[in-house]
This record gives structure tokens, sequence and C-alpha cells, in this order.
């Protein structure tokens, strides 16, 4: 009987995770496929690796075990997002979450991600997130003037 | 922090079956940025949106769809075309073509109860109403009438001056997420004058249905109002108009009767119970209908609350030589004559408009008035809350 309230999930290299099938349909991605398919336990996700797959099914659990109480949900998240600071584990997260359509962990990572982001400067926003300025310095320009207010006080990088 | 060249090359590991999948920032979905940027504060946003033209578009969508508070100003010159809106919260004025405001009288904005924290419709103009004469139209898009729709009659705030032959034909117009009424001028030929007397007003007004109808909004229209209700519920009070000498009573207030009286027989057990009684009466029904001094040497204003049936006269000194452009919540929107001073008062409390009620705060106040704004005499401005004028750098 345990086993048909769980299924394996496995990362894109190859690690398998057990996870009860009512945390893991949180995720929107999941429950398409555990509906669509209901003979096999083992779910391969290409696009998350275990380290990342780690986290999102802690999230998952973290979250079945809050129930509906929004203020354990929220120290949940507290506890969860602490000491995540490193770009690239932000990154994945959210490729993940986006993927796994995990509304509540996207918002919160998107969340964190709005927090860093404060107070920088576009150059850092740049820098930090690999983008092309696509502006050309006319455009650049005018768009910044247009909200000189907003540019005033920024942080150095 | 990761180091650039980490970010560019970051492949996500895939299972040997699988093709190497590259996966940097800027191709992660639009949503997606437009969800972080949803959690950053204004001015954040818009440093944001000058990384790039992705964020830019993505800044902006979420910008507009959490900011719709846009103070209106009309063309002063008939051939400017367009109509500014000034953002407060963006610090930046949109000119907007809206050929449907031309001619028009805008007397009273709102919000659009409906729409709440809704996104953002492209469609700026798609509900679009006509009412004329009692009669309400579909004028474009669906037909989405509120129930405080007819509250907009009693709010002119400039007293009208029509021509011979004139008729008043109201539109209700959505501008972002607020509703507007415009008045508009027309020509009607069967009313004599709306600047006959009141006597021969009246009398044309038994001529017909349509003329009885023409010539009531004439006389209302042209007489500043006397009386005002205090919804705050949204229903509608009574109406007194001293220049018809005539009570309209549009919508009963569902007064919990036998409560109240025993309010009020409470309140003579002794001084405490009196106090505390009126507290929680005037707390729990603060309609209170306003009646403005017909004359100078009266300095007080009267209040009546229907649901006491009672006159309270008020010295309000904050109110003299003002105009009462707008009320929600007991906070009556004024202005002074001479357009340079625009403040919120409260009647019931005598505060001022530093000292905010929560009441006001919480609720979205859309407030039609004429402000001075730089060389335009008149402007509408919304709001949702009064302190954001002070905000707004506007003098």
């Amino acid at each position: 009987m345990a086993e048909e309230n769980t299924i394996t999930l496995k990362s894109s290299d190859g690690k398998e995770f057990l996870i009860s099938k009512k945390a893991a349909t949180l995720s929107e991605t999941i429950k398409a496929m555990v509906e669509e398919d209901n003979s096999s336990s083992v779910f391969p996700l290409t696009v998350v690796d275990s380290k990342t797959l780690a986290d999102v099914i802690t999230f998952l659990n973290k979250h079945v075990d809050c129930g509906d109480d929004d203020d354990k949900k929220k120290s949940c998240d507290e506890e969860f997002m602490a000491g995540k600071d490193d770009m690239k584990d932000l990154f994945d997260l959210v490729v993940a979450a986006n993927y796994l359509d995990v509304k509540d962990l996207l918002d919160l990572i998107c969340g964190k991600i709005a927090d860093m982001m404060q107070g920088k400067s576009p150059e850092w926003v740049r820098k930090t997130f690999n983008i092309q300025n696509d502006f050309s310095p006319e455009e650049e320009a005018k768009v910044r003037e247009e909200y000189a207010w907003a540019h005033e006080g920024v942080e150095e990088d | 922090m990761e180091s650039l060249a980490e970010t560019i090359h970051y492949i996500t590991r895939v299972s040997n079956t699988q093709p190497y999948v590259h996966m940097t920032w800027p191709e992660l979905p639009n949503e997606i940025f437009a969800l972080i940027l949803s959690h950053l504060p204004l001015r954040d946003n818009i440093r944001a949106s000058s990384v790039c033209k992705t964020l830019l578009v993505a800044a902006i969508s979420v910008r507009v769809a959490d900011k719709p508070m846009r103070i209106m100003s009309f063309p002063q010159y008939n051939d400017d075309d367009f109509d500014d809106f000034y953002d407060p919260s963006q610090k930046k004025i949109y000119g907007l073509d809206l050929p449907e405001l031309h001619w028009s009288t805008v007397c009273y904005a709102r919000e659009d109860p409906s729409e709440g924290h809704q996104k953002q419709t492209n469609s700026l103009m798609d509900c679009l109403l006509m009412m004329s004469f009692g009669r309400i139209y579909n004028w474009a898009g669906r037909v989405r009438l509120q129930e405080q729709f007819l509250l907009p009659c009693n709010w002119f705030y400039e007293p009208f001056n029509f021509g011979d032959m004139a008729a008043l034909f109201f539109k209700l117009c959505k501008v972002f997420n607020a509703w507007i009424i415009i008045v508009e001028t027309k020509v009607f030929p069967l009313l004599k004058s709306s600047d006959a007397e009141l006597k021969d007003n009246i009398r044309a007004s038994a001529v017909s249905k349509s003329c009885l109808a023409a010539a009531i909004y004439v006389r209302v229209s042209n007489k500043p109002p006397w009386l005002m209700v205090f919804p705050r519920s949204g229903k509608l009070y009574k109406f007194y108009y001293p220049s018809q000498r005539k009570t309209y009573w549009l919508e009963l207030p569902e007064l919990d009767e036998a409560k109240l009286r025993d309010n009020i027989r409470a309140s003579s057990v002794c001084k405490t119970w009196l106090a505390a009684a009126i507290s929680v009466r005037v707390a729990d029904k603060p309609i209170w209908i306003m009646s403005f001094p017909q004359y100078n040497d009266d300095d007080f204003d009267d209040f009546y609350d229907p649901s006491q049936k009672k006159i309270y006269g008020l010295d309000l000194p904050e109110l003299h030589g003002s105009k009462v452009c707008y009320d929600r919540d007991g906070w009556l929107l004024l202005s002074k004559t001479t357009f340079d001073h625009v403040f919120f008062c409260c009647p019931y409390t005598k505060s001022k408009d530093n000292i905010r009620a929560s009441a006001v705060s919480k609720s979205w106040l859309a407030a039609a008035i004429s402000v001075r704004v730089s060389n335009k005499p008149r402007g509408l401005w919304f709001s949702r809350d009064p302190s954001i004028r002070q905000g707004s750098g506007f003098a």
C-alpha cells in the first residue's frame, strides 16, 4: 500500500528520490504526469538536477506538513530560503519551479531574487543575470532620463 | 556572487541520453521576469527597466497593473487633443488622445470596484456607458452599472452654466481602473430655457415626460447641490434640493430602528452611558446629510443624520469659502475657490488632511477636483490615498 502513495522522481543526473504522492502533486507538472501514467512509479525529470530536486522536494514536503497554516508556511519558507544566496542555485530553483509548475516556490524564489535586486544598478543586474544590453545609447539615455529620480542613490556594486 | 562566466556557460546537468541544454537567465520566460519584478518596489522596478528591452516590457507590465492611479489634466486649449494623465507613482505624464472626452465635463471619478487589483486590461475605454434622462444604455462594450452610478449627478464641482435649450447627458467612462462620469451638454429643443426662472422650468417640466426629465436635470445641475449624502456603503440616502424645495429618497437605508431606539434610551441612563451610547451611535451610522449655509452670516453647517432624525449644527470654519468636491467615508475633499488650496477634511473629527482616517487610507479614493496643475487650470485627480498628493510633487 505504501508504494501506492509514493512515487520516485529521477533527476537529470540519474539520482532517485522517493516522495509522497501528496507532496509531489503540489507540482502541477508532476500531477499531470501522474494522472497521465498511472502504472509507472518512476518519473524522470530531465531538466532538474539532483541538488535542485532535493531542494524542491524539501520544499514540497514542508508545505505538505504545514497544511493550510499560512503562518507556519511562512516560517517554513523563511527557513527554506535561509542561506540561499547563490545566484546559480537560485537560477536552478527558478527553472525547476517553473518547469515543475510549483507556484508557491516560484513566487518565493522570485521574491528572493527581487530582494537581492533592490537598490542595485542596472549594470549590476546585467552583470549578475548576464543580460545583454540591447538598448542603443540613445534609447537607454531616454529610458533613464524619463525616470531620473529612480536612478539616484544606487548602491555601489 | 556567482561569476559571470559560470552563468553564461551554465549547463543544466542532464542525463546521458539527453542532449545538453544551455540555459541562462535571459532565456527564462518573460513571465518569470515579470514575477521577479512584481516583488520590487517602484524605484527598483524602474531601475530594472533600463537593463534591457525584455526587462523594460516586463517591468512596465507589472508596474501599470499595480499602480493605476492617474492624475488627469484636461487640455487647456482646444487644439491640444491630448489629455494628460499624471501617474504620481511613476512621476510621469502620459499623453492620451481620448476623443470621447472632448467637450465634456468630468464631474466625478471613482474606481471600478469590480476590477479591484486585477491586471490592467489593454482596452482603455472598453466600458463606456451613457446615461441620458434616466435611461442608461450601453455606449460601447458591456453594460456594467454600479449602484453608485447615480451618485455623480449630485457631485458637480463646477456650477454649470448652460445656454438656452440645453440638457445634460451623462456618460460613464472608464479610464484605467477608474470610472469617470462625463457630463455633456446637448441641445434639447423641447426645453424652453435652462436659465429660465425656476417657475418656468417647473412649468416646462409638465409638458411631457422627456421635458420633465430634461427640466429636472437642468434644474438640479444649475443649482449647486445643497444637501449631500455621505454614502458609506455606497447606498443612496436622502437628497434635498432647496432650489426645488424637494426631498428625494433615493434608497432607504436599512436601519436597525429597534437597536437605535435602545441605544438612545440607554443614553439617558447616566452621563457615562450617554457618552458611550453616542460614541457607538455615531460610529455605526456615519451617514449624514450636509447642508451648506445659504447665507454668509450663518456660520453653521447643518448636518442631518437620518439614522437619528436629527440635525446638527456644526461650526466648521474649515469649510468656509470652500467647495466640496468629493466625499468618501466621511471625508470631504475641499477646494478653496481660489483653486490654490485643496485639502481633505473630516467634519466628524474636524481633522484636516494631515491627519488621515484609516478608513480613507484603506479605501480607494477617486477624487474629482479642480487642481491647478502647471498652467492647466482644470484637472482631475485619481488617487487611492490623500497622502499621494502630498508626495506627488504637485504644488
